[in-house]
C-alpha cells in the first residue's frame, strides 16, 4: 500500500509540475534563429583518451 | 509655449490618421481614405523638419527628463518623458509623433510595421487564457484586456561572427560477465572543439522600460518584412527611442551567440555515452550594427498586488507572459490525482 501511495504521489507531483510550468513563459538562451545558413565551422578538434576505470559488481544468485 | 508635435492629418478631410496593420496604410477614421506611409512621409517632411528644430530648442520646459508638448488637435498641454517618440493625447485621443526623437543619430534604420491589429491581439490573449485550468477565474474577470497597447520597442541589431572553444569530459563503456561478477570498463576522454558561426541581425531590446525576458521570449521576428524607418508608421501606437546604449547591449548579443556556438559544437561530439561540458569560452566580433523599432502589443495588469505583463509579437502574434496560478486548484489536482492513482495502483499490486 505504501509503495502505491509513493508512486501515486510522485506521478501527481510530475503532473502538477507540468501544469505549473505551462503557466510560465520560457525564454530562448541562444541566437539560433539568426545564424546564417552555413551553420558551425569547426576550426579545431581532438578526442583524447585520458584513462580507463573498471568496476565489478557481484551478480546476485538467489539459488544459494 | 510648448513644443509642437506632429500629427498626421488626412489630406482629404484633416482628420487624424492611424496606421492600419491590416492594410499597411495610414487610414483616416473619418472619411476612410487610405494613404501609403511613403505618401504621408513626403507630405509631412517639411513640417517634421521644422518641428525637429523646435524640439532641439525647447522654449521653456527645463526638466531634463520631461518635455512639454502641445496637442495639435485639441491644444492640450502634454508632458511626456524624454524618450517618448509617439503617443496619444489623453484628452482627445489624437495620435501624435514627437519630432526630433528620431532625427540625426537617433533615427532608426529600420522598422517592422505592426501586422496584428488590436482586435487580433485581444483575441489572441483570450485564446492564451483558454484551457489553462490553473488560471484563477477572478484573474480573467478582473484584468483589463482592452487596455492592451501597441508599442514600437527600440532594438539594436548585431551582425557578426561568434567564436567559441569548448572542453568536454566524455565516457564510453562496455560490460561483460566474469564469473559471478559483471565487469564494466569505462574509457574517459578529454574532448575539445573550437568553431565559429555567423549571425545576422541578432536583436537586443534597447529600452529599460521593457523587461529583457519578455522581449527575448517574443522572438523570432521575420526580418523580411523590415522597412526603412519612417515616422508615418507610428501614428496610433506608442513609441520611444532607445535609452540603453549600443555598448551596453553588446554583451547580451555576444552571450546568446556564443551559447548557440557552444550548442552547435556540442552537436559535433558523438559516439559517447556521456558528455559533460567542463569549460567554455567565447567572444563575438561585431561587424555591423543597426537600430530599429519592432512592434509589440503590451498589457500590464495586476492581480493580488502582483504585476503581470503580457507581450505579443506585433508581427507574428506570439504571446508571452507568466500567468498567475490558483494554488487551491493546484492542491486539488495533486490530492485528487494522488488518491485516484493510489486506488488504481493498489488494484494491480
Amino acid at each position: 500500500m505504501l509503495t502505491a501511495v509513493i508512486i501515486a504521489v510522485v506521478i501527481a507531483l510530475i503532473v502538477c509540475a507540468v501544469l505549473w510550468s505551462g503557466m510560465k513563459m520560457s525564454t530562448p538562451g541562444t541566437a539560433d534563429s539568426y545564424a546564417s545558413g552555413n551553420g558551425i565551422a569547426v576550426s579545431a578538434k581532438y578526442d583524447r583518451f585520458t584513462h580507463r576505470t573498471q568496476s565489478r559488481v557481484r551478480i546476485n544468485d538467489s539459488s544459494k | 509655449m510648448a513644443t509642437a508635435i506632429t500629427n498626421f492629418q488626412c489630406p482629404a478631410c484633416t482628420g487624424p490618421l492611424h496606421f492600419s496593420p491590416e492594410t499597411g496604410k495610414l487610414k483616416c477614421e473619418y472619411c476612410e481614405s487610405s494613404f501609403t506611409p511613403e505618401e504621408i512621409q513626403a507630405l509631412y517632411e517639411e513640417k517634421e523638419t521644422a518641428a525637429e528644430v523646435q524640439f532641439e530648442n525647447p522654449p521653456q520646459w527645463t526638466d531634463e527628463n520631461l518635455r512639454q508638448m502641445t496637442c495639435p488637435s485639441c491644444g492640450a498641454e502634454l508632458i511626456i518623458d524624454q524618450h517618448t517618440a509617439a503617443t496619444g493625447c489623453p484628452y482627445c485621443g489624437n495620435p501624435s509623433v514627437v519630432p526630433g526623437q528620431f532625427s540625426g543619430m537617433r533615427k532608426p534604420d529600420l522598422i517592422i510595421p505592426f501586422a496584428q491589429t488590436k482586435e487580433q491581439a485581444i483575441e489572441a490573449l483570450k485564446k492564451h487564457y483558454k484551457g489553462r485550468f490553473l488560471l484563477p477565474r477572478a484573474f480573467k474577470q478582473q484584468h483589463h484586456i482592452e487596455e492592451i497597447q501597441g508599442v514600437y520597442v527600440p532594438f539594436w541589431f548585431f551582425d557578426g561572427e561568434a567564436d567559441a572553444k569548448v572542453h568536454f569530459k566524455c565516457t564510453r563503456s562496455r560490460s561483460y560477465l566474469s564469473g559471478d561478477y559483471r565487469v564494466t570498463v569505462t574509457d574517459h576522454y578529454d574532448v575539445f572543439r573550437a568553431g565559429s558561426m555567423t549571425f545576422h541581425q541578432v536583436p537586443v531590446d534597447a529600452s529599460t522600460k521593457m523587461p529583457d525576458r519578455h522581449m527575448d521570449a517574443i522572438e523570432p521576428f521575420c526580418f523580411e518584412d523590415m522597412k526603412p524607418f519612417s515616422t508615418a508608421y507610428l501614428p496610433g501606437f506608442m513609441a520611444s527611442k532607445y535609452d540603453v546604449e549600443l555598448e551596453e547591449c553588446m554583451p547580451r548579443a555576444e552571450k546568446r551567440c556564443c551559447e548557440s556556438v557552444v550548442d552547435a559544437l556540442r552537436g559535433t561530439v558523438s559516439g559517447y555515452e556521456s558528455c559533460v561540458t567542463t569549460n567554455t569560452s567565447g567572444k563575438m566580433t561585431c561587424t555591423h550594427t543597426q537600430y530599429g523599432l519592432l512592434p509589440v502589443w503590451m498589457l500590464y495588469t495586476k492581480y493580488k498586488n502582483k504585476d503581470f505583463l503580457f507581450a505579443m509579437n506585433g508581427q507574428t502574434g506570439k504571446i508571452v507572459g507568466d500567468l498567475p496560478v490558483s494554488w487551491l486548484k493546484l492542491s486539488g489536482v495533486f490530492v485528487g490525482l494522488s488518491a485516484v492513482l493510489t486506488g488504481i495502483i493498489s488494484l494491480f499490486m
